[in-house]
Order: structure tokens, then sequence, then C-alpha cells
């Protein structure tokens, strides 16, 4: 028994082993490839370089566009906030009709394939008057962002203790001074993540901003069009850039929000 | 009075903004663009008269093998392709990270690493793929240097098979998260329970674990494939002559170069619709399966 | 709750009902003298070819002004971003002769002031096509043409292709690229000789032909490596050795022979399309006086010489060879124009595009 118990650990191990190279081999390859010498990739590596991280930093329609998505995503993450926790804190609250069909509305946008809100947003702006470009994407992205940020903080209020708002408002704090005092507190960190990954999110969303940007470009949309453009290599190094952008956000926001979670679940 | 009233006030002011924009930003569109597939597309304009003709148009089997509906099937052959792969790559994981690994600090540390994927931009993922499996890209270079090959196999890239590798590729992560949060919501009595019954770990698996993770499963599959019926970026990178248009593709077409906002409307309403009846069902077999859960721990 | 949806709801819709576009635009008077623009940004609709460096930057500095282009990568895809951006957000476009026509035809165009074109009375009547002149006015300035044509990697295909049929040749297989375009049914159109008789029986094709173009070029998709949509992209394609052969534009081959490739090209006996690209003023575009100047600029003597060393496409101002030396008149053909000219069945547009495109859709999803 105990042979075959370590045989099927060696078979999970492997296959582990596997996925994970699967994951991310491709990946490594391009940020390895990114210090290449040759303009073409092919194996053996040619040399190594920093020459293509210059190129990427001259490269002002690339670096125009690194601006706007910053921009969008930074508008968008704020709009989501506003209405979102607000939002989170009302489903948590109390109970109203649809309350339920709120729930599963307001993460459609995160269900669907981008390309689908993507045109009905688009069709719609259209019939409004709002053309393609900045606004229509900021409005497009703040919508699915919503979709990232109510649930999550939903979430943690639900993990919150009841305790201490009663307690609060026992003592005779009003409903602004519970929320800024107490409950904000306590979820600030889910807050914090949720903005973190809604900040990621928009960054790289490219379905939905397709068809609503018209002529404003986005970091991602402007990647997309440099694979087809012809000898830019730089493509390597700017999404390199962004991995590492990308790995140091997932282990910041994991060890935040880690601590929080431990709270939360101690309080009950 | 004033405090019932100003607490109505309160209520809705919180929810108000959060209705009003899923409304006006969600909701609506949604059902214009149901409207918008009715309409005409005339030569300078759209026009606002009803018509069929854009469903017509799609259901339509008169040009043969191409017709729409066709490429609409075809996309659902990858995109179950795509859930079937993905689901079978990612539970070893996840069930390792939860079962396999004693420490918490490994646990931790494997855990991230199964969910950075998720936060790598989606283009360098796919265009990832275009130097490996590219004529003189890494996998040709390597099988010919490894003296495997003597000449390049075309064979690996601009067709289905890339198209299928990059969206398991990237859909995994997506299929990992709900996996790993059911299997990890197992509660582990009920697995000391069953070994004490008797079970080795292989029967653990099959009667208790399996069975409970599967919420997890069923949901991480409908991600993998209602984002792969919807996913147009990467078979216009890695596709090749006729593996490039998949269904969501010729949706793109229609608001781009071919200029037919109604029918594209049309084709999208499909796939909403489909996705919308995919949604529920598998939300009513999940439930099915929470089910045995609260069984589960009654006996 | 329910009524303030319901009046969120009526809301929306009266909001879809009531809207209209803004519409832009409005001429001042224009002072000809003028010419420093203070950074003022001119926005360019084109071809990828058709805002390099060499003649962007000397307009650049001549006027004051900045350039920013945005590149299109066929007829429809012009149409399709011109409808998103209108003239505020462009106000130069370059379609070929497949768009042209239509642009006029449905408004979306300023009439050019050709008495301020210096070339205008250069460029030979020939190229002064119909299309783009309606009531009096001219809404297009000819710019560069050129051909489509069999280009190939000339290590690995010895010799030029004598019939377009011999892109079925299963040597090709899986080495052939095409442009994503309508125009590949031209070409079949071209083959069958459509175009004997009359030039713009191509674009006119009958329901038989086109159902035997769809048939004849889903065949082809097993040589087909992938159809290629910029130039660029096709360069690419050669360069990581994807594909031996591909129909395709002279610029691209100019590109590749400038990265060491040894390419070759060739004209099949049947003939080839090409296409005239005007330039054009989007209707309401807020920069019409810089735009004039521009078409001025890049239709000059210089401009058009610039335009055609970059490119190696052919010039439509004769007097542009003055600024070229003779390997660059021999690659553009300028001195056997007229007969180079004649040779090629230009786009025109396409009255039937619904069929056209969805031909092509199903060519590309045929199993």
């Amino acid at each position: 028994m105990k042979e075959r118990n370590s045989f099927g650990k060696i078979i999970l191990i492997a296959a582990v082993i596997l996925v994970l190279l699967f994951l991310y081999f491709p990946v490594v390859i391009v940020a390895l490839y990114s210090f290449n010498k040759d303009s073409i990739n092919s194996f053996p590596m040619g040399g190594f370089t920093f020459h293509w991280y210059a190129v990427m930093v001259h490269n002002q329609p690339l670096t125009t566009s690194l601006v706007n998505s910053v921009e969008v995503a930074f508008i968008g993450t704020c709009i989501a906030i506003l209405i979102g926790v607000p939002g989170a804190l009302g489903m948590h609250k109390y109970n109203f009709p649809g309350k339920k069909a709120l729930e599963k509305v307001v993460i459609l946008p995160m269900m669907l394939p981008g390309i689908i809100t993507g045109i009905a947003i688009l069709t719609f702006l259209e019939m409004a008057g709002i053309m393609q470009g900045r606004l229509a994407v900021i409005l497009g992205h703040s919508t699915f962002l919503i979709g990232t940020v109510l649930p999550q903080v939903y979430t943690r209020l639900r993990q919150l203790d009841r305790n201490i708002e009663e307690a609060s408002q026992d003592l005779g704090a009003s409903g602004f001074q519970t929320f800024f005092y107490v409950i904000l507190p306590n979820i600030k960190t889910a807050v914090f993540g949720a903005a973190l990954l809604s900040f990621s999110l928009s960054l790289d969303e490219i379905p939905v901003t397709y068809f609503l940007n018209g002529v404003f470009t986005t970091l991602p949309i402007r990647i997309l069009a440099m694979t087809r453009n012809g000898f830019t290599p730089e493509i390597n190094a700017i999404c390199t850039l962004i991995l590492l952008l990308s790995v140091f956000a997932v282990i910041f926001s994991n060890s935040i929000s880690k601590k929080d979670e431990v709270y939360a679940k101690n309080t009950h | 009075m004033r405090l019932h009233g100003s607490k109505d006030f309160m209520k809705y002011g919180i929810l108000a903004p959060v209705v009003i924009w899923l409304m006006l930003f969600l909701i609506i569109p949604y059902f214009n663009l149901l409207m918008y597939s009715f309409w005409k597309n005339g030569a300078f304009a759209v026009e606002h008269v009803f018509t069929l003709g854009n469903y017509t148009k799609f259901f339509s089997v008169k040009r043969g093998s191409s017709a729409p509906v066709w490429v609409l099937i075809d996309t659902f052959r990858i995109a179950l392709t795509v859930t079937v792969c993905a689901v079978v790559i990612s539970y070893p994981l996840a069930y390792f990270i939860n079962f396999g690994i004693k420490n918490a600090k490994f646990k931790k540390m494997f855990y991230m690493l199964a969910i950075i994927p998720l936060w790598i931009s989606y283009v360098m993922k796919a265009y990832s793929w275009t130097i490996i499996l590219g004529t003189h890209g890494l996998l040709n270079s390597f099988l010919m240097w490894a003296g495997i090959t003597d000449k390049p196999v075309g064979m690996f890239l601009y067709n289905d098979f890339s198209v299928v590798t990059a969206m398991v590729n990237i859909y995994v992560p997506f299929v990992l998260m709900p996996m790993y949060t059911s299997l990890e919501q197992i509660p582990k009595n009920l697995i000391d329970a069953s070994e004490d019954l008797g079970c080795n770990s292989v029967r653990t698996f099959f009667k208790v674990v399996f069975p409970l993770s599967l919420p997890g499963v069923i949901t991480g599959a409908t991600y993998a494939f209602t984002l792969s019926m919807g996913d147009f970026l990467a078979p216009q990178l890695l596709g090749g002559a006729t593996s490039s248009t998949k269904i969501a593709n010729i949706v793109q077409l229609q608001f781009g170069t071919s200029n037919n906002w109604p029918y594209g409307a049309a084709i999208g309403v499909v796939i909403l619709m489909l996705i919308l009846i995919l949604l529920a069902l598998t939300g009513k077999v999940e439930k099915h399966f929470s089910k045995l859960d609260i069984e589960g721990e009654k006996a | 709750m329910k009524k303030i949806i319901l009046g969120i709801l009526s809301a929306g819709i009266l909001l879809l009902g009531g809207c209209s576009r803004k519409k832009s635009g409005g001429t001042a008077a224009i002072d000809w003298n003028k010419t420093d623009f203070k950074g003022e940004q001119l926005n360019l609709l084109t071809w990828e070819q058709y805002a390099d460096k060499s003649f962007v930057e000397p307009f650049e500095q001549k006027y004051n002004c900045k350039i920013n282009a945005t590149f299109f990568a066929s007829g429809d895809d012009l149409l399709a971003k011109l409808k998103a951006g209108g003239g505020s957000t462009y106000d130069i476009i370059s379609p070929s002769g497949d768009m042209a026509g239509y642009l006029v035809d449905a408004g979306m165009l300023e009439p050019v002031d050709v008495s301020h074109i210096s070339a205008w009375n250069d460029i030979p009547d020939t190229f002064k096509r119909s299309d783009v002149q309606k009531d009096g006015s001219v809404y297009g300035v000819p710019y560069l043409w050129g051909p489509d044509y069999v280009m190939y990697n000339a290590d690995v295909i010895k010799k030029p292709l004598e019939s377009w049929n011999e892109l079925w040749d299963p040597q090709y297989k899986e080495r052939l690229a095409l442009h994503d375009d309508i125009s590949n049914i031209y070409m079949i159109g071209k083959m069958l000789g459509r175009d004997a008789a009359d030039e713009q029986a191509l674009y006119n094709m009958s329901d038989a032909d086109l159902a035997y173009a769809k048939d004849k070029l889903s065949t082809l998709n097993k040589s087909i490596r992938k159809y290629w949509s910029t130039g660029g992209e096709l360069e690419n394609l050669f360069m990581n050795k994807e594909i031996d052969i591909a129909v395709g534009w002279p610029s691209t081959l100019k590109n590749l022979q400038d990265q060491g490739m040894n390419m070759g090209w060739c004209v099949p006996k049947e003939g080839c399309t090409g296409w005239f690209d005007r330039l054009m003023i989007v209707k309401g575009s807020k920069h019409i006086q810089l735009a004039t100047l521009w078409i001025d600029w890049c239709t000059s003597a210089q401009g058009e010489a610039l335009g055609s060393i970059a490119t190696t496409f052919s010039v439509s101002n004769p007097k542009a060879a003055d600024y070229m030396n003779d390997d660059q008149k021999k690659v553009a053909m300028v001195s056997g124009m007229d007969q180079f000219f004649k040779t090629i069945n230009f786009w025109s547009y396409v009255k039937n595009r619904e069929a056209y495109n969805e031909i092509w859709t199903d060519v590309k999803t045929a199993k």
C-alpha cells in the first residue's frame, strides 16, 4: 500500500512540474529573448544585449500608449472604487428586491467574453453620441472593474464580525462614523487588493478596449499592433517589464491581504 | 420619523450609483445590442428598420461548409478541446498545492506560483507561442540541433494546434483558481475520516475529494469554455489560412472591415444567449453538487 | 426601487433617441501665406508606407507642425476607422481606388482646392481618374501607385511564375501568403480573363463567377500559411522564413532587400491588378489649410521623389524624376511609366461589396 502511495506521489509531482513548466516556459522565453542580440528568435540565442530595452524607451507610440493605459487604469479604478465600495456596503447592510440579480449582473462583464461587452457598449455609446476614444474606453473599463471591486469588498464585508458594527452603533456612532472609523479600516486591505487587481486588469485589457478605442491607443493594443509591424524585438523587452511589474504586484497584494484575512478569521 | 427617512436616503444613496451605472453601461447596452441586431445595414449608414435578415443570414446553410453556423460549431469544438485540456492540466496542480504540501510556507509559495500567470499579459503569452512554434522558432531550432528532425516542421504554427495550445496556456490560470478554492474548502476531517474507515488515498480521492471539488471544476470549466468561445485574438495571432477565423473573429470583422454592425450584433446576441444558457445550466449543476457537500457532512 | 429602475430605463431610452453626433468643422478665412502653424497637429490615416520620416520631417520643420499617423490595412479597414474617427480625428486619408469613389458618394470628404496644389498641372490627365471628381469639385489628388505582384525568396524559388495558376502548385504548400483582402477575388477574375473587354468587370463579377472564385480560392487555402494584413506582417513572415512566396506590394520587397534578403518579383502573363492612391481631406477636418499644404508637398516633384524612394512605388508627378537617381528611377519604373500604367488594372469601387466580403470570409472559413 505504501509503495502505491509513493508511486502515486511521484506521478503527481511529475505532473505538477510539467504543468508549471507549461505555464512558465513561454513567458520565460520571451523574457530571455528580450536580451537576444539577433532580431530573429531562434535557438540558440545569438548573444546578450540590453539594446532592445533602449529601443523600447525611445519608441514614442509605445510610451504614449503606456501613459494612456495608466491614465485609463487609474481613472477606471477610482470610479470602480467610488461606485463599487458603497455598492458592496449597501448589499451587505440591506436586503432589497433584485439583490440577487444585482449580484449576478455586476460580474456579468467578467463572465462573458470581452467582445460581447465591447460591442454592446460600442453600439450603445454610438447611439448616445459618444465616439470611440478615451472617454469610451474609460467608461467601458470602469464598468467591468466594478465587477472586480464590488464582489471582493462584499465578500470581505460578510467575513467581518457583525458585532463590531453593532457595538459601534450601540456606543452612539452614526452610520457615517461607523463606516469611516469601524468598517473601512477592516476592509481597507480588501479595497486595496481589489484596486490593485483592477488596475492590473485594466492595464492588460484588450477585447473591450479594442472596440472602444478608435485612435486612442492603450499599451496592450499597441503591443498587439507591434506584433504585426515587422522587426520589433523590443516587444520582448516591454513584455518582460510588464511581467516583472505583475509579479511584484501579485506578491505585494498577496502579502498584505493575507494579514487581514488572518485577522478576520481570528475575530469570529 | 426623521431617522426612518434618513435611513432610506442612506440605503438608496449608497446603492444608487452602482445601480444607475450598471443600468446605463451594462443592462441598457446589452438590450440595445439586441435591438441593434434587428436593424438593417444600409449603404451608407445603419437603418433603423426592423428586419430578421441578420439572423436568417447567420442561420442559413446555403453557404455550405463556410456558413457562420458551422463556424460557431467549429468554435464550440475548439472551446471544448481547450476546456478539457485546461481542466486536466490544472487539476494536479490545484490538488498538489492543497494536499501534497504540508509546510505552510511552501504552500503559499506554490500558490503564488500558480496565480502569477493570471496576471501576465495576454499578448505576451499568445505572442510567445509564435516564437516557440515558428518555422525557425525555438522548437524547430531545438529539434534540428538535437538531430531529431532535419527540416523545420511547419505543422506547429498557424493552425488549430497552435491556437488551442496558446488558449490552454492562457486559460489554465482561470480554471485553476476556482478549482483550488473548491479543494481548499474540503474539510480535512472528511479525508481523515475516509482514511480511518479504510480507504487508501486513491479511493479517498474518487469517493470524497473529487466529488466535493466538482463545483470548482465546473466553475473553472465554464470560465475556460466561455472565454475561449469569445476569443478573437489568439486565432488572429496564431491561426493560419482557415484557423484564424473563429466565430468571435466574424463578429470582429462586422465591426471592422465588413462594416455590418447589425449583423455583428446578431451574432453577438447568439453567442450571448448560448453563454447565458450555459451559465444557467452549470449554475444548476453546481448547486446539485454543492448539495452533496451538505449530505456528505450529514453522513 | 422598481420605480427608480423604470425611471432610469426610460431616461436611458430617451437619451438614445434624442442624441446626435456632434458636428465639427467650420472654415475660417485662409491666409495662404502662413508658414508657421505653431505646433498644430495634422492627423493622417494612411497606408503604413505613407508616413516615412524622409518626407514627414521636412514638412514638420517647414511649417512648424506635427504629423500624427494612423495606419490602415485595407480599404475596408480605412472605412471602419474613418467612420469611427471622422473629421475630428483625421485630416488626411490616402485611399486606393477601391474606396475612393465610395467616399466621394458618401459625402465623407472635403473638396481639395487644386489651385493651391502646385503639381496639379504636372500630373498627367490619365492619372486624374473621374471617380474622385464630382460636380466640378476635385476630392482626391493622385499620389503614388503600384501593382499587386508576386514576390518570392529567390534563394528558394529559382524562376519567376508565368501564370497565376502556378500559385496552386503543390510545391508552395504552406509557403504562400496572400493579402487578407477581397483583392484576391479580382485576381481570380483576371485569371478568367473577365477584364479583357471591360476593365471594370473585375469589380462587378457575376454571382456565378463569385462562386467560382470562392471555390478556387478555397482550394488555395492549403498552400496558404497565413493571410497577411499589414506590410510589416508580410515582412515578418518572410524574415522568419514562414513563407517563400506571396502576393504583395513593392514596398515590402524593398524592405526585405534592405534587410539582406534575396528577393525576386514577377507579374504573371495574365497581368495584375494594382492600386492608385489619392490624397484626400476628410469632411469636418479642423486643419484644412495644413492638409492642403501636405497634399501640395507630397505631390510636388521633390515630395513624390522622396515618397517613391522610400517605397519604390510609382509616381504620378513625372517631374519627380528630377530628384531621383537612375537606380531609384528604374525600380519605380519611371521611364516606362505610361506602359507600366497600362498593364495594371487599378482597383475600383465594388458596388456589391457585401457579396465580395462574404465570399472572402467564406474562403477563410472553408473546410
